[in-house]
């Protein structure tokens, strides 16, 4: 092993991981190892109709083993972490490498680097609640539900991963990832309204708050009136934004997709993709998200700037492909076996200079788009997609929202849609994916069908 | 394992549990990809350990841990009765079981060959001669793909049930797809997404020959990027079996889901239209509509012994002659509709609860022959091959895109089109039904990533499909 170039200090975990990567790496077969290894535990409590009908919590370990002989790949994981079962899995690996006729393209190992400031450190002790704690935490959403002669349904839920990488090449890098999320949907009759919140710990989750915003969408969602399909100003709010965000991050941005001729930023680099209102960037460092300082490969996170002002400027790498196209890696890498290609994973869309409430006061006839339900791609290279508008979709008449609509199908190119952004919001949400995303004011959003609620 | 299961249990006699049940699991897996003739992913995982469900005071907790030590799985045995006791401080009632006899039974998959004992350089001559003859000029991408899944599981519950089974899966398939400058258009065999998949060894992957179809698959992905745009409008339209299969699953699988109509997905993958009152009333499709939950057809996907409550595989009816009459329930749900379940309950692996899950969701088959449907078809489209699919919170509105779609003129096969889509409302689009296709055609679909339930679960599940003809269907995206 060379030198650790990694700052800062490790906690009792983290070490540990560590060194049983390293001890197992000193005898490991084949020309070049990786290994992955993570001990991890979450718990989650699931309610509905106000009363908690899940509650989970797990544990588990594991290991995940790269293994090179000459140009050929194997790949072994097992959830076990004792020394014979580490070296099992690269004996695996080395077998499996060993038994193919051809090379492969993920015959590379990342060189150490050094890390750019020192890993976000994590309060061990704050990771997780005890089961009581969550479920009081449920009851309090529950009792403001009541009150309003609503019901809850969601998922309280914590989460602590910590995970190790180290190759034979010298990369021993640890962290601890935290992280935890209030999922709520509030209803009452047939309407409802969703609220998320997301945070490092579960102490920092603005439960009432988000409660409370769930609570006035289902209020303000009641009776909702038939509208046609078509297209419509709309007012995509954070939720929204952050589900096409994550989709174009997905189609796009991976080195791989644009290599394979597979992305719409083929040949567009450098060009305008979207209006100039949109600005997308990926920095697995910013505390503003949830950071992934250092990808599965042990390569540190470039911040990488994807989208600036419309025009399309930078797409992530893994070694593999960075080794392609002769630049360095972004540290984007997913675990090893991945055939997906190195993906954006903690985005950022740039705030504008508007509010939620001047995009509404400024509409004369428009949609309100809580979030979408179930989203998929409809044609790859124009990043077209469809989904269904989901728990609050409101008319917005003269500045003001009127009322609730039932929900629209979409069809749309979300480069298209981007291209017609009126105006975005000062204020950002992290929202699933994770994307810390502004709400969008979109002329024209395609919307091509209906639905009965 | 046994042993284990017994630690567990011992745990939750001591607790005063009023129901627990244990489940050990063993579980292997190897999958392989071969991108433009390079093996480009070759792995194999394991996975043990142990998941605990119980019932304390009428309220759930559940507990999981990836060891198969003694000590740890003790100390999940106690920590799943915590979990259940903080259940307690937000309740509706006590939770109520259906009976079921409590069996000492095993099972396993009829297979022939053991998929893991095959050695790799086979499976990778299959995919690699697959993959070369996909390279043709305009192909960017061809890959060929192999899976396998090895479970052992013992089902243990307070009640007396001992369970053990075996259950193997193997699949693959390859898919070409043909890059333009500003155009990607994929054509899969024997479908999209790593192909198709069932309980069985490897006599399974050798059967697809995936090899024979290659060359085809290849041009059709190539012939795709100067096919026309598939025009809009409403049209009759023949799904492919598989094609077929996955409208089953959004479109009828998922709305029967008994938990899910009684809200426990209401935050997350939605509720469903098919309310109680629904049932034995609800005209869900026209007269030739018959569908059935089916856990025990030779070689579905979601086929199986006993479900992961020790409730026995069974086949029962979902909708009959187009009409409504029942549910895929569990032990809790099944008390709402004074029924007892029909072994839906699954969970992915030891680390997490079982739900409700599809098992192999069938549309029996008709008695018209695909050659005699299409000449019956004056005018419409044929599709074949999922690409994309969306459906609402409620399982009403739907959109599907195929990989490819065939104009029928006059009773003809013609023109193919790029880029269909397909969008209508769940009962208007089952009562358009007006032919299945017949035995011959019928086959049982895989389908391996089946998403469910936070913490998020993946199912395998099966559908029985054979082409079926639907009148008048908005076809394209209307402008």
């Amino acid at each position: 092993m060379t030198g650790e170039p990694q700052p800062g200090a490790r906690s009792g975990r983290e070490s540990e991981l560590v060194e049983r990567a390293q001890s197992a790496l000193r005898s490991a077969p084949g020309d070049g190892a990786l290994l992955l290894v993570y001990a991890s535990s979450s718990a989650l409590t699931r309610f509905t109709a106000n009363h908690i009908h899940q509650n989970v919590a797990t544990e588990n370990v594991g290991v995940t083993a790269k293994v090179i002989v000459g140009d050929r790949v194997g790949v072994a994981s097992t959830n076990a972490l004792e020394a014979r079962a580490l070296k099992q899995v690269l004996k695996q690996a080395a077998e499996i490498a060993r038994s193919l006729g051809r090379p492969s393209e993920q015959a590379v190992l990342a060189e150490p680097l050094p890390l750019p400031r020192p890993l976000p450190e994590i309060e061990r002790e704050r990771t997780h609640w005890l089961p009581r704690a969550r479920a009081l935490a449920v009851r309090g959403i529950v009792k403001r539900a009541t009150k309003a002669d609503a019901q809850a349904a969601g998922a309280l839920s914590d989460a602590c991963d910590v995970f190790a990488v180290a190759n034979t090449l010298g990369v021993t890098l640890a962290t601890t990832l935290s992280q935890a999320e209030l999922n709520l949907v509030m209803s009452k009759g047939q309407g409802t309204g969703f609220a998320y919140a997301v945070g490092r710990y579960p102490d920092e989750l603005p439960l009432e708050v988000t409660a409370e915003r769930a609570l006035e969408k289902c209020l303000l969602n009641q009776d909702p009136v038939d509208l046609p399909a078509g297209e419509y100003t709309t007012i995509l709010e954070p939720d929204a934004v952050g589900e096409l965000v994550s989709f174009l991050g997905y189609l796009g941005f991976g080195a791989k997709a644009v290599q394979e001729g597979r992305s719409f930023v083929c040949g567009k680099l450098g060009h305008a993709i979207t209006g100039e209102q949109f600005t997308l960037w990926d920095d697995g460092w910013d505390a503003g998200g949830l950071p992934l300082p250092f990808d599965f490969e042990g390569v540190p996170k470039k911040k990488v700037t994807l989208v600036e002002r419309g025009v399309a400027r930078a797409i992530v790498y893994d070694t593999a492909t960075a080794r392609k196209d002769s630049v360095s890696s972004t540290g984007h890498a997913l675990g090893p076996g991945s055939t997906s290609g190195p993906m954006p994973l903690n985005l950022f869309v740039a705030p504008g200079d508007s509010s939620a409430q001047e995009m509404v006061s400024g509409t004369e006839r428009g949609l309100l788009v809580t979030r979408f339900h179930y989203t998929n791609v409809v044609e790859r290279m124009r990043a077209v997609l469809t989904g269904m508008t989901r728990d609050g979709t409101f008319l917005i008449e003269e500045g003001r929202v009127s009322r609730p609509v039932k929900n629209f199908r979409f069809t749309e190119s979300v480069l298209e849609a981007f291209s017609r952004i009126d105006a975005v919001s000062r204020e950002r949400r992290l929202v699933q994916g994770p994307v810390l995303a502004p709400a969008v004011k979109v002329r024209g959003f395609r919307f091509s069908g209906t639905t009965e609620f | 394992m046994k042993e284990l299961a017994e630690v567990a249990l011992n745990q939750l006699e001591l607790a005063k549990v009023g129901y627990g049940d244990v489940r050990v699991v063993v579980a292997r897996s190897e999958s392989a990809e071969v991108r433009n003739g390079v093996p480009e992913s070759i792995s194999r995982h394991e996975s043990r350990g142990v998941g605990i469900r119980v019932l304390v005071d009428g309220c759930w907790g559940f507990a999981a841990i990836g060891s198969l030590t003694r000590r740890e799985v003790a100390r999940a045995a106690r920590l799943a009765v915590k979990v259940a006791r903080a259940s307690t401080l937000v309740r509706a009632g006590r939770v109520t079981l259906a009976e079921v006899e409590p069996a000492t039974a095993s099972y396993e998959t009829p297979y022939q060959r053991d998929p893991f004992a095959v050695p790799l350089t086979d499976k990778l001559d299959v995919l690699v001669r697959a993959s070369d003859l996909m390279r043709k000029p305009g192909v960017r991408v061809a890959q060929a793909f192999f899976s396998a899944y090895d479970t052992r599981k013992l089902f243990a519950s307070t009640e007396g049930a001992r369970i053990e089974q075996h259950i193997v899966e193997t699949g693959g398939g390859i898919a070409a797809s043909a890059v333009a400058e500003s155009d990607v258009q994929v054509r899969s065999y024997p479908n999209s997404f790593r192909g198709n998949f069932a309980t069985a060894g490897y006599e399974y992957f050798e059967g697809l020959d995936v090899v024979s179809h290659a060359e085809r698959v290849a041009e059709e992905a190539v012939a795709l990027l100067a096919a026309p745009q598939c025009p809009a409008g409403r049209r009759d339209i023949i799904l492919a079996g598989s094609q077929l299969a996955l409208q089953v699953h959004e479109s009828i699988g998922h709305p029967i889901e008994l938990d899910r109509v009684l809200g426990t997905e209401a935050s997350f993958a939605g509720t469903s239209f098919l309310t109680p009152d629904k049932l034995d009333s609800l005209k869900y499709g026209s007269g030739l509509v018959n569908v059935v939950a089916d856990a025990t057809v030779p070689g579905g996907l979601g086929t199986f012994g006993y479900d992961d409550e020790g409730v026995p595989a069974q086949r029962s009816d979902v909708i009959k002659a187009g009409l409504f009459v029942g549910y895929l329930m569990s032990r809790e749900t099944a008390p709402v509709l004074r029924r007892r379940s029909n072994g839906a309950m699954r969970a992915d692996g030891w680390e997490h609860t079982p739900l409700i899950r599809m098992t192999n969701i069938n549309l029996l088959p008709g008695d018209w022959k695909l050659a005699d449907l299409i000449a019956d078809t004056e005018g419409g489209l044929y599709l074949d091959v999922n690409r994309s699919w969306s459906i609402d919170d409620h399982r009403l509105n739907f959109q599907f895109g195929t990989e490819a779609a065939w104009e029928i003129t006059g009773g003809r096969l013609g023109q193919m089109y790029r880029n269909p889509t397909y969008t209508g409302i769940t009962p208007e689009f089952w009562n358009s039904c007006d032919a299945v296709c017949g035995e011959r055609h019928w086959r049982m679909w895989g389908t391996p990533n089946c998403g469910k339930g936070e913490p998020g679960q993946s199912a395998h599940v099966g559908h029985g499909a054979a082409p079926a003809r639907f009148r008048n269907v908005q076809v394209g995206v209307i402008k």
